[in-house]
């Protein structure tokens, strides 16, 4: 007996996030913000944005500003600005369509204090650097209108610095890692990739190597995993798929058995969806888990922008898109 | 009912007064704690809204992150402590080792372990090379404790602090680590670094042979490791090797009625007489292996026999079915 999407089961699973009274949540505050955005993605993907409570929600976002230490947002009230809050803290706003009430030059200021002399990017003081901070710092100016900054005189080596360091931290496999020198990894290809498609420099990619990296994660399951010889996660099913779609290698994977391994790994009774079938949910899997859905067509979802994991339509209006390929939307069962 | 004390109970907290976690009137995420951490996270608000730095407020961003690891806000909080107060960073790092016996694991423990280094500045990173290696033996493809390795020898490298024998040591490490699991990728990605992009590698003066027969030897002990496979690719392209010369080792593969036909004998080349296999292959290995079958094709290409090529894609299409897309993209690439 196959499985479908429950979507009903999952939009109340995410409107009840903030209701549990358990212990893992308040160990997940660090990561708040992060998950209100994972959640209001995931509606938009189902078409029910309207779930959550927009003003709260708005609200919530301005509360999460960090005036004090960095002039930016942190994962809740009285946590630290951070580059990763920050573009949760964007999308949000760019999703709620109330982007003029973020305060775009210290977000701007705070993005440009974090790029370092070798193009390396932090995440905040602490100094943590990451290819993922790259793409967040280049996604949040795209969002925000403002890539202009690194084109300017006394930042100018910044775009290029930015650039060089995510060539370096390509591999010999043609994936990419967290900084030059480390092992290629699904969700570092990702956001190396959307990057890359963001500074309109895909040439530097080898599209047919790291296509074939990619397609070589699908396991005999119908899962993806992040590097050779690991475990499939759903979460893959996002990173590796966003990825082969900027690339234009999308039908380089069996969408059937993705479609069927995400399905399988949905709780039917609490909603949700888990890193593999019989695991527990929580709302990360849930979101790339339809996202990853919705990049290969499964029906009834709305599209999905893979260069910002953000609902297509929000990003064409802003008027941001850029190429990719989809798998067209199946017809509905 | 639990026998936990409250901090504003305990002698050493008096005269600070906690500040609790202010959701708003309606929030949206409300967030309901244990005692402990509830209790933990008022006093820590208060002391760093006062920018107190202290040995309970040490003790106190200790509690908090045996609790919570991810917490990043407590762990900056925690090294402004460390630094303002002059303790000892060595025992820091100790902790830290404890931290990693209890399974406590986040970013956040890996970056403090580095900020702690970068403070310590031992004259050898020895100890802390040796630690890493250890710790790797439970988790040996803990994504961030090979990163953390790499910053340790680029770090180090830099200031001029790791010896010719050292990166010699560590290489023979990584073969070590080869050997009890050829599967390994972060260990394949490591000896690339070691080997070939770090700065001083030595640019090999045999063009990558030695490195193209181990390659091929661990390829013989485990044929269908892609690990191996794109490295051998890696080596051949980094060093601007044809393929050609590579497939009469691959013959062991490539063993199928369908491919006899189709595999060429190249010409030779700087790279001929690479050393045959010695041991036969497991008599229940599957074949034949697909990534061979895959370089079969490639060297087709390259020889300029596309006609064959294409059907080796047409064949490798059967063969491995889950990537049946990507197969039929070389094989059309090859029809036009």
């Amino acid at each position: 007996m196959s499985k479908i999407l429950d979507i009903p089961l999952h939009v109340s699973y995410i409107q009840n996030l903030d209701k549990k009274k358990d212990f893992g949540y308040h160990l997940t505050e660090h990561l708040r913000l992060n998950g209100v955005y994972w959640g209001l993605t995931a509606l938009f993907i189902m078409s029910r944005e309207d779930a959550l409570d927009r003003a709260e929600m708005i609200h919530y976002v301005k509360r999460c500003w960090d005036e004090e230490a960095a002039g930016t947002f942190g994962a809740h009230p009285g946590h630290d600005g951070h580059i990763l809050a920050t573009l949760s803290a964007i999308q949000i706003m760019a999703m709620q369509d109330a982007l003029d009430e973020v305060d775009t030059d210290r977000v701007v200021q705070f993005l440009l204090s974090l790029i370092r002399p070798d193009g390396a990017v932090a995440g905040d003081s602490f100094g943590e650097t990451d290819t993922r901070f790259s793409y967040i710092l280049i996604q949040c100016l795209t969002l925000l209108g403002r890539m202009d900054v690194l084109d300017r005189d006394i930042h100018r080596l910044a775009r290029e610095a930015i650039l060089e360091n995510i060539r370096g931290s390509m591999n010999f496999d043609g994936g990419f890692g967290t900084e030059p020198g480390a092992e290629s990894h699904g969700g570092q290809v990702w956001v190396c990739v959307a990057a890359l498609a963001l500074l309109d420099r895909l040439d530097v990619v080898d599209r047919d190597l790291l296509g074939a990296w990619l397609s070589e994660r699908q396991l005999p399951n119908g899962g993806l995993n992040g590097r050779p010889e690991k475990l499939e996660d759903v979460c893959y099913s996002w990173w590796d798929v966003a990825a082969l779609s900027i690339l234009g290698r999308l039908h380089w994977i069996n969408r059937d058995k993705l479609i069927a391994f995400i399905i399988g790994a949905q709780d039917l009774e609490g909603g949700g969806i888990a890193d593999r079938p019989g695991d527990w949910v929580d709302v990360f899997h849930t979101v790339f888990g339809l996202a990853g859905l919705s990049l290969v067509g499964y029906p009834g979802l709305e599209d999905i922008d893979p260069l910002y994991c953000m609902p297509a339509k929000v990003i064409r209006r802003m008027g941001i898109e850029k190429g990719y390929t989809a798998l067209s939307r199946m017809s509905s069962t | 009912t639990s026998s936990y004390i409250p901090l504003s109970d305990r002698g050493q907290w008096a005269g600070i007064t906690p500040i609790p976690q202010n959701d708003g009137p309606n929030p949206l995420v409300a967030i309901m704690y244990s005692p402990e951490y509830r209790d933990a996270m008022d006093f820590f608000r208060a002391v760093s809204a006062s920018g107190e730095k202290s040995e309970r407020a040490l003790e106190l961003t200790e509690t908090i992150i045996r609790m919570n690891p991810a917490h990043y806000t407590v762990w900056q909080y925690r090294m402004a402590i460390l630094l303002e107060l002059g303790k000892d960073l060595e025992v820091e790092l100790e902790l830290m080792n404890e931290f990693a016996r209890e399974n406590l694991k986040s970013y956040q423990v890996w970056h403090h372990r580095l900020l702690l280094m970068t403070h310590i500045s031992p004259a050898s990173p020895q100890a802390e090379i040796d630690y890493i290696h250890t710790s790797l033996l439970p988790d040996p493809k803990n994504y961030h404790t090979w990163a953390y390795l790499h910053w340790l020898f680029s770090h180090f490298h830099t200031l001029g602090r790791i010896t010719p024998k050292m990166w010699q040591e560590e290489q023979r490490w990584c073969d070590e680590m080869l050997r009890v699991d050829g599967r390994n990728n972060s260990a394949w990605g490591w000896r690339w670094f070691l080997t070939i992009a770090r700065p001083e590698a030595g640019g090999l003066a045999d063009q990558g042979r030695g490195e193209i027969i181990y390659t091929l030897k661990q390829i013989h002990t485990i044929p269908h490791n892609v690990s191996a496979w794109n490295y051998l690719r890696g080596l051949l392209k980094h060093f601007s090797h044809p393929f050609s010369p590579i497939l009469p080792a691959l013959h062991p593969y490539l063993a199928h009625p369908d491919l006899k036909s189709l595999i060429p004998s190249p010409p030779s080349s700087s790279l001929s007489n690479l050393p045959a296999a010695r041991d036969p292959l497991p008599g229940d290995t599957p074949l034949p292996i697909s990534h061979a079958v895959e370089f079969l094709a490639d060297t087709l290409v390259e020889m300029g026999r596309l006609g064959d090529a294409g059907l080796i894609f047409a064949k490798l299409g059967e063969l491995d079915r889950m990537r049946a897309g990507y197969w039929e993209y070389r094989r059309r690439a090859c029809a036009d």
